[in-house]
């Protein structure tokens, strides 16, 4: 017995050694960077497949675009892989000239041929992010017509109708419009897949980064690619961390070994600001945080109803706490700093008994009760819990259940639901195009990727014009006109979906990390980062 | 007293003392006494029991004992630490963290008290159908509670309350899925012990139902071990709703639960270190209580395995 | 401690075995694994969240959704499936996880070496704690060892797992900095090491990269070791138990009187002869560490199969959920199995 137990004894102890005299290494090396992120959603890394922020960060990475949005000026369109680019008179006609000499990872030179593939690829594989393109009215059938390479250099991209040109050069330099080796995918196609199957997991690009290793929810390595056009990237590596606890991201970064945190709870980020180690960076989307009322719900339909709902936002107490660094009260629909914004338009406060009047007007003196579906992660959640505590207050049951519903959502099974959104294109027309443009509202319809749609919502047919005509408009005087005209009416039709902040995504950075710029449009690049020597 | 039980005469202490038993219901109230005061001998049992009945007092009481409406929230006062106003703090959401800890214990009582409701007819029913019909029918029953067995009970509650979605009730079922196999497993030794003793033979001679042999024979002979197979499992009953509500399928806000409490505290670990410590605390200690009871219980019953 | 001692005792007390009745017959293994199936594929038919939405996407259109709709087969009756299910299973194909857009056999493959790393670093602590300290609490009944040993036992099944993990990154990571906070290793080892047994400890040991194994234990310590407590207390438990009910056989009494000494009494026959026994205990305490893992995986960032399971579930990756909770519902059989033919061949009473 005594044996064994100095055996225990003597192992317990070996423990202890290596805890004791393990380095705890102060700072990470100053040629890598270190992201810790919640990997969980990070789902593949196909550029014209995926529709998320994360995973959009590394794929704007690993590939280039024909044009790309600066982050610190996001509606300026700069030349990436297009050196210049000519719009036809008619305004239906881009013409790209592309960069000579690039290779991709593979070695395989870039030219006109690969865009033409990518685009189309996009277009024809019709998944989420296809609606970059395909909102221009390109479809699967038209775009071997309108998109076309010319020769090795020269991409046509041509369009039915006349649109604004900013906004679809906007999409051109969204992530989902990345350029992927046309050869390498082709050899790795399964069956008519596009070779989807392995670009989910691998990297066809040209981008200043390559994939060394990702192993999904838990770690993504990318090396520098030395033959980069605009040269080798400053950080030999970057490390993308699955770290889902806000209190170990904070803990870590406060130890030095990330250097960047990028899911911290409000009072994380709190703490952290007083520290001079680091420095909080908040980036403003394009999307908002709301409620959505199922319009097919008697009672929601409702526009007495859907008003009290307003008044059951705690706008100040949440901004103070939760939602300090997740984003700005917004109770309009177009992003500050936009086009048609109204920073000042702030007619809603916190008011349970004013909702109990609205209620009661619209004929429930005692009353309703309803189930709300919220996702359990934060803010989300605490936000859901306050509506919760608020309607309560004014005589609402919600039951809230908690889980993964977008599904429910989607296909207009729910009564309340609140999330938040995030488009990525910098220009107004991205917002209303989902939120206040509902063409058939009938359930057959099944647009199910028009937020209008999911609240059941038979937008007043004015509005919808109006989207339409600011879409096609080429003047920005009268652009801006028509979208502070939009933003007004949307909010006096009482909407069904209910916006309380706009989004801002922020981050902990380490104070000598440079370089490193969230983007509003999801394309935040690492090739700019360096490091100071401390 | 006395009235309520015919002791022919005695004094209560003496009927249930005297060695000469006249009646059936005068040995099994013997020995329930000698049991009781068998179990309240042992300090430690006592504990378990005082603090399983502090538990109950808890929940009755608990408008009383909460200092705060568990409730209402204000997000002014967010994440404060514990003082004399918030004797434990308050959450994220500026609810009091005592008051809400109070108001919890009505949700573990409630979790307790339906698994075992729950599970011990079904599993009762289950045992004794198989161990007194056998054949077939106990073949089939056994190679399901098998199949049951074979998981870990955690990992089945999982992925049994996420099929049927979150919720307070679906995690009770989810948990008396996981936990009847054992105790269907006890009631059928029970059974079969006194399948062909004397009396269950001469009761099935008299021409009695299978139901009616159940409940008038059965029952008695498998009460006692199932109380004390549950009472022993509650701590795991326990300790497996919190898990749940740990993973966020267990109670939905804004119920107080233990185990989604101190999930939620997760987030806010470093600044708000009570958010978590408290309800852990309490799942411990009450888990801890059932523990010892149970163990007391089974001493009581059974003192060979003690 | 969460269902670790629980679902184990309860287990050796009511005698489970597989092989109860009739032999070890073929025909119970499969039908044994057939309700398995049934079992894993009812609970993966009735998870409410929308699988096709976790592959396309919040925003896609109709048609792509009932192309993938389709695709999954989702279209076809219950029974057809059913059927599929099975034989996709028996050739080791679980589908393609949404979530890691990997197939479910490459990700469990991946997975599950970290989690036997765990359980395994768990059982070795719990075990070395455990029997010598259940020994000597038998051995020396009701004294100081003996209330020790019941003072670890009763904390050990009554603490929520999650919970002490919590605490002890609390104390140990964020205030005294002992502990590093989660994860198999420090990032910079990270993609070193790849294979061969997937163990990375061991792997780091084999190529003889100290650094990375330094780092590995060093993260593995932790989590091990809270699991291993949990394992101490059932382990130690059981150990006591069986100590005891040896210590009163008419056999020992018999080597006492012959002037037997008291240290080859306990080891050599008493020991001895509850070595079967405490080989099917330590043997379900690792089905229970599977259990523990679940949840301390998911406080430490551990990437292993507890870590895999609670993803895909909120994320209702039901091709990963079945495939995570059919591996876990076969080792445990195959556990089972492993113990009842070892008990039969070993114990001296079934000969």
């Amino acid at each position: 017995m005594t044996r064994t137990m100095l055996l225990a004894g003597a192992a317990l102890s070996g423990l202890a050694f290596v805890s004791t005299t393990s380095p705890i290494l102060a700072q990470t090396p100053p040629d890598q960077l270190v992201i810790a992120l919640n990997m969980s959603s990070m789902r593949g890394l196909d550029p014209q497949e995926l529709n998320q922020f994360e995973a959009a960060e590394v794929v704007a990475n690993l590939y280039d675009r024909l044009v790309t949005l600066p982050a610190d000026d996001i509606t300026q369109v700069e030349p990436m892989l297009a050196t210049e680019w000519d719009v036809s008179e008619d305004g239906r006609t881009f013409t790209f000239t592309l960069r000579e000499g690039v290779t991709f990872h593979s070695g395989n030179p870039l030219t006109a041929r690969d865009a033409e593939y990518s685009l189309r690829r996009l277009v024809k594989m019709g998944l989420a992010p296809a609606r970059d393109l395909t909102q221009w009215g390109l479809t699967a059938d038209n775009v071997d017509q309108m998109i076309r390479a010319e020769d090795d250099t020269t991409l046509i991209v041509e369009l039915p109708e006349v649109w604004n040109s900013q906004l679809v050069l906007y999409s051109l330099a969204s992530f989902s419009a990345s350029i992927v080796d046309s050869e390498l995918v082709e050899e790795n196609a399964r069956d008519g897949d596009y070779g989807t199957s392995f670009l989910q997991t691998s990297d066809a690009g040209s981008g200043p980064y390559t994939l060394r290793t990702w192993r999904a929810n838990d770690i993504l390595i990318a090396e520098a690619f030395d033959d980069y056009w605009d040269g080798a990237p400053a950080m030999r590596r970057v490390l993308m961390r699955n770290v889902p606890e806000s209190s170990s991201q904070r803990l870590q970064i406060q130890a030095g070994d990330i250097d960047i945190a990028t899911r911290l709870s409000s009072s994380d980020l709190q703490a952290l600001a007083a520290n001079e180690d680091v420095t909080i960076q908040t980036t403003p989307g394009v999307g908002f945080y709301y409620i959505a009322l199922n319009q097919q719900n008697e009672i929601l339909a409702n526009p007495q109803v859907r008003e009290a709902f307003r008044y059951l936002v705690d706008y100040e107490g949440l901004s103070n706490t939760v939602m300090q660094y997740y984003g700005d009260v917004q109770q309009t629909i177009v992003p500050q700093g936009m086009p048609g914004a109204l920073p000042d338009e702030r007619p809603y406060s916190l008011d349970p008994d004013r909702a109990r009047e609205l209620i009661a007007e619209a004929g429930y003196p005692d009353g309703f009760s309803l189930t709300y579906y919220a996702t359990p992660v934060t803010p989300e959640y605490e936000i859901a819990q306050s509506i919760q505590a608020n309607a309560a207050e004014a005589g609402i049951t919600l039951n809230l259940q908690s889980g993964d519903h977008i599904g429910a959502f989607r296909s207009r099974d729910y009564e309340l639901f609140s999330a938040r959104t995030g488009d990525r294109m910098p220009d107004p027309h991205a917002v209303f195009a989902s939120y206040a443009v509902n063409p058939d509202n009938s359930q057959e319809a099944n647009s199910s990727g028009l937020m209008a749609w999911r609240a059941a919502w038979d937008v007043p047919l004015e509005m919808q014009n109006l989207v339409e005509e600011a879409a096609h408009e080429l003047d920005a005087d009268r652009r801006a006109e028509i979208y502070t005209e939009l933003n007004r009416m949307y909010l006096e039709s009482s909407p069904p979906l209910i916006t309380s902040f706009q989004r801002t995504d922020a981050r902990a950075i380490r104070a000598e990390v440079q370089g490193y710029q969230g983007s509003t449009t999801w394309i935040t690049s690492w090739d700019e980062v360096t490091k100071s020597e401390n | 007293m006395t009235g309520l039980i015919d002791t022919g005469g005695q004094s209560l202490h003496d009927w249930l003392i005297d060695e000469d038993i006249k009646s059936r219901r005068q040995a099994l109230a013997q020995r329930w006494y000698f049991g009781l005061r068998h179990l309240l001998s042992s300090p430690i049992a006592v504990l378990g029991l005082v603090i399983v009945v502090a538990l109950v007092l808890a929940a009755a009481f608990a408008p009383l004992l909460a200092t705060h409406n568990p409730y209402r929230q204000d997000l002014g006062r967010a994440l404060l630490a514990p003082s004399s106003a918030h004797w434990m703090g308050t959450d994220e959401l500026g609810r009091d963290v005592w008051s809400r800890l109070v108001y919890g214990s009505r949700t573990t009582l409630y979790i307790t008290m339906l698994v075992t409701v729950l599970v011990a007819p079904v599993g009762f029913l289950i045992g004794a159908l198989a161990g007194f019909i056998g054949g077939w029918l106990d073949t089939v029953l056994m190679r399901l509670t098998d199949i049951f067995l074979a998981f870990p009970s955690l990992v089945l509650a999982l992925a049994f309350s996420a099929a049927l979605g979150p919720g307070i009730e679906n995690a009770v079922l989810a948990i008396a899925l996981t936990i009847w196999p054992p105790v269907a497993r006890l009631a059928r030794a029970e059974t079969l012990t006194v399948r062909n003793s004397d009396y269950v033979a001469s009761a099935r001679l008299q021409g009695a139902s299978t139901l009616r042999i159940l409940w008038r024979h059965l029952v008695p002979v498998c009460l006692p071990s199932i109380i004390v197979r549950l009472t022993l499992n509650m701590a795991s009953v326990i300790l497996t709703a919190a898990g749940l509500g740990f993973l966020g399928l267990g109670a939905q806000p804004p119920l107080a639960e233990w185990g989604a409490m101190a999930a939620a505290g997760r987030q806010y670990l470093i600044d708000a270190w009570w958010l978590t410590t408290f309800p852990g605390l309490a799942i411990l200690l009450v888990s801890m209580a059932f523990n010892l009871l149970g163990d007391g219980l089974r001493d009581m019953l059974d003192p060979r395995k003690g | 401690m969460t269902a670790v001692p629980s679902t184990s005792a309860r287990r050796t007390r009511a005698g489970f075995s597989i092989l109860r009745r009739g032999g070890a017959s073929i025909g119970v293994v499969v039908t044994t694994l057939l309700g398995l199936l049934v079992l894993t594929f009812v609970v993966g038919r009735m998870v409410p969240a929308d699988p096709v939405i976790a592959i396309i996407g919040d925003q896609a259109d109709q048609a792509a959704y009932d192309r993938v709709y389709s695709d999954l087969g989702l279209d076809q009756p219950l029974w057809r499936q059913f059927a599929s299910y099975v034989g996709d299973v028996v050739t080791l194909d679980f589908g393609e996880s949404n979530l890691t857009r990997n197939a479910v056999s490459t990700d469990l493959a991946r997975v599950f070496p970290a989690t036997v790393e765990l359980a395994s670093a768990a059982l070795i602590i719990g075990t070395l704690l455990g029997v010598p300290l259940g020994v000597a609490a038998a051995v020396r009944r009701d004294s100081w060892v003996d209330h020790l040993a019941r003072v670890v036992g009763l904390v050990g099944y009554s603490t929520p797992i999650f919970w002490l993990g919590m605490m002890v990154l609390l104390v140990f990571y964020a205030k005294l900095g002992w502990v590093p906070s989660g994860g198999r290793v420090g990032i910079y080892y990270e993609g070193l090491i790849e294979g061969p047994t997937g163990f990375l400890t061991l792997d780091a040991i084999l190529a003889r990269d100290w650094e990375t194994a330094r780092s590995a234990l060093y993260h593995l310590m932790t989590p091990a070791l809270i699991l291993g407590y949990a394992n101490t207390a059932y382990i130690s438990r059981m150990s006591r138990s069986f100590m005891l009910e040896q210590l009163q056989q008419e056999y020992i009494l018999t080597a006492q009187a012959k002037g037997a000494s008291r240290q080859s009494v306990v080891w050599r026959h008493a020991f001895g002869n509850m070595r079967v026994q405490l080989l099917t205990v330590i043997a379900l305490a690792y089905c229970g560490l599977l259990d523990g893992t679940v949840l301390i995986e998911t406080v430490f960032g551990w990437p292993g199969l507890g870590q895999y399971l609670t993803t895909a579930l909120f994320f209702a990756d039901m091709n990963a959920v079945l495939g995570a909770v059919l591996l876990i519902g076969l080792i445990s059989i195959a556990i089972n199995l492993l113990c009842d033919i070892a008990y039969r061949m070993l114990d001296p009473r079934t000969k």
